[in-house]
C-alpha cells in the first residue's frame, strides 16, 4: 500500500489516502476547521443518528464531536486520518450517552447459526436497494432492524457499509482487532438480512 | 465457545458473498440526513465562545506573567534605589567639594562612624550626646 498514491484497495472498496483526505487540514487554522465541519458534519450526523434513539440527541452529540475536535485541534497530528479521528470521537460519545441512559453496550453473541453457514449464495434480483428503499414499509423495517441491533454490530455496519471505512480504520476508530471488525460486520449484515428477508421475498 | 477464535474464522470470501453484498448495497443506498443551517450557526456560536474563553485565559496568563515581571522589576529598582540611598548616607563625599569645610566635616563623621562600628558601640547614642550637651548649655543660658 502506497500512501502517496491517490487511491488504494482494501477488500472490495476503494479508499482515499490519508494525505488526500487531510489535504485541507492545517492544525490550528480556523478556516481549515470550518472546511472540515462542512465536509464531515452530515456524515457524522448520519452515523450518530443511527446510533442514538432520538434526532435531538444525535444533533447534540454531533455538535459535541466538533467541539471536542476543536478543543484538541491545535494538537491534531495531520498525518492521522481526520475521518478516523472524528468517528472515534463520535463513537465514544455515543457509548457514553448509552451508558448514561443505563442501556450500556449490549453483549454480542458471535455464534453463527448453521443456517447462515449453509446458505446457498445465489444472486437475487429482488434485492434492488433503490426500489426497496422507496417503499415506506421497507424503510421502516430496515430502520427498526438497525435500531434493534447491538451498538457493537451497528457501529461496524454503518462505518463500513455506509461510510466506506476500511477494516483498519474501523479497528482504529473502535479500538478493536481487525478480526473482530470482520466478524461483527458479517453478523450485522446477516442479522439485517434476516430482518427484512420476508418483505423482499414477498 | 472461544469468541476470538470464531471471529478469526470470518474470511474475506464470506464477507464478499452475494447475500452479504446485498445488505451492504442496501445500507449504502440509505438516504443521507442533512443538518440544518441553524444547527451550524449554533455550533459556530459555541466554537466562538470556546475560542474567546481560550483567548481570555491566554491574555489573563499573559497579564499575570507581565504583572509578576513588572513587580519583580519594581522590586529590583526599589532595592537598587534603597541601596544607593543607603550608600549616599554613608558616602556623600562625591557630592561635596573635597577642599572645603563641609568635606572635612563629613569625612570626620564617616571616620567616627567606622570607628564606632568597629568597636560595636551604637552610633545613635553617640550622635545624640552632643545634642544633649547643647541642650544643657541652652538651659544654662536660659
Amino acid at each position: 500500500m502506497n500512501a502517496n498514491v491517490g487511491t488504494w484497495k482494501i477488500g472490495t472498496r476503494t479508499m482515499q489516502t490519508r494525505s488526500e483526505e487531510n489535504e485541507f487540514i492545517k492544525p490550528g487554522s480556523a478556516e481549515s476547521f470550518s472546511k472540515m465541519i462542512d465536509t464531515y458534519q452530515n456524515r457524522v450526523f448520519g452515523f450518530v443518528r443511527r446510533m442514538v434513539p432520538t434526532g435531538e440527541d444525535a444533533e447534540d452529540i454531533t455538535q459535541e464531536v466538533f467541539i471536542r475536535a476543536f478543543q484538541s485541534f491545535d494538537r491534531y497530528d495531520a498525518r492521522a486520518s481526520v475521518r478516523t479521528w472524528l468517528f472515534r470521537i463520535a463513537y465514544n460519545l455515543c457509548v457514553d450517552r448509552a451508558r448514561k441512559s443505563n442501556r450500556g453496550l449490549q453483549q454480542v453473541s458471535l455464534q453463527i447459526s448453521p443456517d447462515i453457514e449453509e446458505e446457498i449464495d445465489v444472486p437475487d434480483t429482488r434485492w434492488q436497494p433503490d426500489a426497496l428503499l422507496e417503499d415506506a414499509e421497507f424503510r421502516g423495517r430496515l430502520d427498526k432492524a438497525i435500531g434493534l441491533m447491538s451498538e457493537k454490530l451497528r457501529s461496524v455496519l454503518l462505518l463500513h457499509d455506509k461510510e466506506d471505512m476500511s477494516y483498519e480504520e474501523i479497528a482504529i476508530s473502535l479500538s478493536i482487532p481487525i478480526g473482530t471488525v470482520k466478524s461483527r460486520l458479517f453478523l450485522a449484515r446477516t442479522q439485517l438480512q434476516n430482518a427484512v428477508k420476508d418483505l423482499v421475498e414477498n | 465457545m472461544n469468541l476470538f477464535k470464531k471471529e478469526e474464522l470470518i474470511d474475506e470470501s464470506k464477507l464478499n458473498s452475494a447475500s452479504q453484498m446485498r445488505v451492504a448495497s442496501l445500507i449504502k443506498s440509505m438516504p443521507e440526513e442533512d443538518l440544518s443551517l441553524s444547527w451550524r450557526s449554533e455550533l459556530n456560536v459555541k466554537l466562538m465562545e470556546i475560542q474567546n474563553a481560550k483567548s481570555k485565559r491566554k491574555s489573563t496568563k499573559r497579564f499575570f506573567a507581565f504583572g509578576s515581571s513588572l513587580s519583580a522589576a519594581v522590586a529590583v529598582a526599589g532595592y537598587a534605589l534603597f541601596m544607593s540611598n543607603a550608600n549616599s548616607i554613608v558616602a556623600p563625599v562625591g557630592k561635596i567639594d573635597s577642599s572645603g569645610f563641609a568635606f572635612e566635616l563629613v569625612r570626620t563623621h564617616q571616620e567616627s562612624l567606622v570607628a564606632l562600628s568597629v568597636s560595636g558601640t551604637s552610633s545613635a547614642a553617640r550622635e545624640s550626646a552632643p545634642a544633649d550637651e547643647l541642650m544643657d548649655g541652652q538651659d544654662e543660658l536660659l
